[in-house]
């Protein structure tokens, strides 16, 4: 749904690994954004596009699950492939459970590689796609009035007009306009699709 | 009691002097007394004869002749009384004499018998059968027995019920050899304690050679005799076991501490029965130690296996000191085992840990070597499987792009140099680690490591031959790394020898002259190696063992390459031949 073009970001401190991952992954026909360092990861200026990171986990400096702590601490939400010169069960239990989408161990097989990225690139383009969405409806939120606003969670309760009438002690009328401009703004189709992203924004009902 | 005063009457000896002596002497005369009796048969005579002259009467014309002869008569009476008078005088001396002969006699006997009661001996006299006649007043005293209860044999019942036996025994040889006798036994007092005597006895004989009797003293021994059972007691306590022996080499006795031990009693272990517990290896080494110190007369040392009543053997240090005279002749050997099994557990202990830990240290390097190999070959291989990956698919792609196949194929030969650098700088630093050289001994290297591997060895049942030749020149190489190169050469001969079971398991390691300097050859009797490996078995992770990491006899050919030498293997139908050379330290 994103029109920009995915990225893998590879962070590996051998420069000929880093540039065999590139040659790879650019072979069908992905952007890739190569770094020295995690250090370089997080300095650089990212494209907004879905993407994930190869990162090798043994690195100078930091290991690669500390790094992916950081990330999640940073709130950087991208999706990781471990790649290790050895396997570890340990290390690979903790990267799985902290999230990581696969563990390969160094030399991998490439098609292994490929897999891992679609299916991490396809995991971060439906985040990004939910995230756009609740922007969205955010947005639309924010266009309300503050009386629009005060209707909506009476009106995903399932109120009449006539009882949110005397709940906000206007007339019959007046919430028969402000119910039809509050599905307008937010775009919704009916009741239940403006209950749905109510819920979404974690708007609360107002059980009269 | 009259019997021992007679003893004094035949020897004519000093009772003191006859009770201490051991040697009864010849009693060949003997007293006569008969002449005091021949004065009493004279004056019976005279007085017969007197009496005639007195009751005699004659005529009166022989009146004259009677008063002439009566004159003479009693001028003869006169004469005969004055004989008689002297007679008599001489009859009454001799009777004073015989008076005082026989006072001093009864003074002698009491003297005797004061003596005898008194002297602080337990003195007594027994008949030829062994029944007593005599029991001195100390005798009863001391045992409380009276005379009527003592004699005959009734004394022995103040023996020790134990000693009873034994006593009667060397009595009963005594006797019948009539030979001094001396016995050591306990004697019951009258309180009922018993205290060591010690009882001597010598014959006394007839003139015909015959025993008449016996006679014996019996001495309180009881203080010397219980300090001898202290120390035997000592001896017997004291966690040691002590020994002794005749100059001559032979043992005689043991302390109870060796005798439990061995679960031999005194008897299994004299002359050379204490022999039986040494252990099959090491019997020559210590029977040719120990007749060595016999020899010389120096002290013994040695540590030997002695086996226990166990069946168990269990390590000794065996020391014997000679004890001379003032000669300086060797008079009695004494010596001690002490146990140290403990001890050479803790050697062996120390020695495997030692091993243990150069092994460790060896596995640990190892494990850091292998893990930096892993990485740093890791990294070029992984670019090389990616490149070469990548290219297989632009062969099968139908848009392949020659110019990204070349990049990726140049790159691919690129990482597979690096890979090859890494090795070379791995060997580098080996050959780096090495800046100690001194002149060496290859000899003493040899035997320092077969020594820190002996228990491997044993544990493993190879029996290792050593063929060193003597006058080798020294070499200039670091001893560590030589040690490594050896305990490798010897693991790796012991490892290819772990199935065989058809034939003995050896391992020979010699050193001999070489014209690049020394040779050193380890060779074992396993099944060798394939010849098709012959230089593969040096290349670094080549292994034919399951567990090898492949990284032995590289860095073993590494470290002999970087001492200037060289290292290669044969492989026989007797097993694997390895074998380096190192120039000697003069050239």
């Amino acid at each position: 749904m994103s029109d920009a073009a995915p990225v893998v970001f590879v962070v590996d401190d051998d420069p000929s690994v880093r540039r065999a991952i590139k040659r790879l992954i650019e072979s069908v026909g992905l952007q890739v954004e190569l770094f020295g360092s995690t250090q370089e990861f997080l300095q650089a200026k990212r494209p907004d596009a879905p993407s994930c990171l190869v990162l090798d986990i043994r690195l100078p400096g930091k290991s690669g699950l500390e790094f992916q702590r950081e990330l999640g601490n940073a709130n950087i939400q991208v999706p990781i492939i471990f790649i290790t010169a050895h396997g570890d069960v340990p290390m690979t239990v903790r990267a799985m459970k902290a999230g990581a989408v696969e563990f390969l161990t160094k030399p991998f097989r490439d098609q292994d590689l490929l897999d891992a990225a679609q299916l991490a690139l396809e995991r971060d383009r439906t985040r990004r796609q939910q995230e756009a969405e609740i922007a969205t409806l955010r947005e639309r939120l924010e266009s309300l009035t503050p009386r629009e606003r005060e209707l909506l969670p009476l009106v995903i309760s399932g109120l009449l007009n006539k009882q949110i009438a005397a709940e906000i002690g206007a007339t019959e009328a007046t919430v028969k306009v402000h119910r039809s401009q509050l599905l307008r703004k937010m775009g919704a189709d009916s009741l239940p699709d403006l209950v749905r992203m109510a819920e979404r924004l974690g708007i609360p009902h107002k059980a009269a | 009691m009259g019997a021992a005063i007679s003893v004094m009457h035949y020897t004519g000896m000093a009772s003191a002097s006859f009770i201490a002596s051991p040697v009864v002497p010849n009693l060949s005369h003997t007293v006569n007394i008969t002449p005091i009796a021949n004065y009493g048969v004279a004056m019976i005579t005279l007085l017969v004869l007197g009496a005639a002259v007195v009751t005699s009467s004659a005529e009166r014309r022989a009146k004259e002749e009677a008063r002439r002869i009566n004159q003479g008569l009693e001028q003869r009476v006169a004469e005969r009384t004055r004989q008689l008078t002297a007679v008599n005088e001489e009859l009454r001396r001799g009777i004073a004499e015989r008076q005082r002969v026989e006072d001093d006699l009864r003074r002698s006997e009491d003297h005797m018998r004061l003596v005898i009661d008194t002297i602080p001996a337990l003195v007594w006299s027994k008949l030829p059968d062994g029944s007593a006649d005599f029991l001195n007043q100390r005798f009863r005293e001391y045992t409380g027995l009276s005379v009527e209860e003592g004699l005959g044999e009734g004394w022995l019942k103040a023996i020790h019920p134990d000693d009873r036996a034994s006593s009667i025994d060397v009595w009963r040889e005594a006797f019948a050899g009539g030979k001094f006798f001396e016995l050591e036994a306990r004697l019951r007092r009258a309180d009922g304690e018993y205290l060591w005597f010690l009882f001597r006895g010598a014959p006394l004989r007839d003139q015909a050679g015959k025993i008449v009797k016996w006679y014996g003293t019996s001495t309180d021994i009881d203080d010397r005799k219980r300090a001898e059972e202290e120390s035997r007691a000592l001896i017997d306590a004291i966690p040691q076991q002590i020994w002794s022996g005749p100059p001559e080499g032979s043992l005689d006795y043991c302390n109870l501490q060796w005798r439990s031990y061995m679960g031999f009693t005194q008897e299994d272990l004299q002359g050379e029965g204490w022999q039986r517990m040494l252990h099959p290896e090491d019997r020559e080494r210590v029977l040719n130690a120990w007749r060595e110190s016999v020899r010389t007369g120096t002290p013994y040392e040695q540590e030997e296996r002695h086996r226990g009543a166990d069946r168990q053997y269990r390590w000794f240090l065996a020391r014997g000191v000679p004890l001379r005279d003032t000669t300086g002749r060797i008079i009695r050997w004494y010596g001690t085992n002490t146990d140290i099994e403990d001890r050479k557990r803790a050697e062996w202990a120390l020695q495997e840990a030692q091993a243990g830990l150069s092994h460790v240290m060896r596995v640990t390097a190892m494990g850091e070597l292998v893990a930096a190999i892993a990485h740093e070959v890791n990294q070029p291989l992984a670019a090389i499987v990616t490149n070469a990956n990548f290219c297989l698919r632009q062969f099968s792609s139908a848009t392949s792009n020659s110019d990204k196949l070349r990049e990726a194929i140049s790159e691919i030969v690129n990482d597979g140099t690096r890979a090859s650098a890494v090795i070379s700088r791995i060997r580098a630093l080996l050959q780096k680690s090495a800046p100690e050289r001194v002149a060496v001994d290859v000899n003493q290297i040899i035997q320092e490591v077969t020594m820190l591997l002996r228990r491997e060895l044993i544990r493993s049942r190879v029996s290792l031959r050593t063929d060193l030749s003597s006058d080798l020149p020294h070499v200039s190489a670091d001893r560590v790394q030589l040690q490594q190169v050896l305990i490798n050469l010897v693991m790796n001969g012991i490892e290819a020898m772990r199935m065989v079971s058809d034939r003995p398991r050896e391992l020979l390691i010699k050193s001999a002259m070489h014209p690049d300097g020394v040779l050193v050859q380890v060779q074992d009797s396993g099944t060798g190696f394939d010849l098709k490996h012959a230089d593969r078995i040096f290349e670094p992770f080549f292994t034919t063992k399951p567990d090898g990491t492949g990284m032995g006899l590289s860095i073993s050919r590494s470290i002999v390459e970087s001492h200037g030498g060289r290292l290669w293997a044969e492989s026989g139908s007797d097993g694997a031949h390895f074998q380096f050379t190192l120039p000697s330290s003069v050239s």
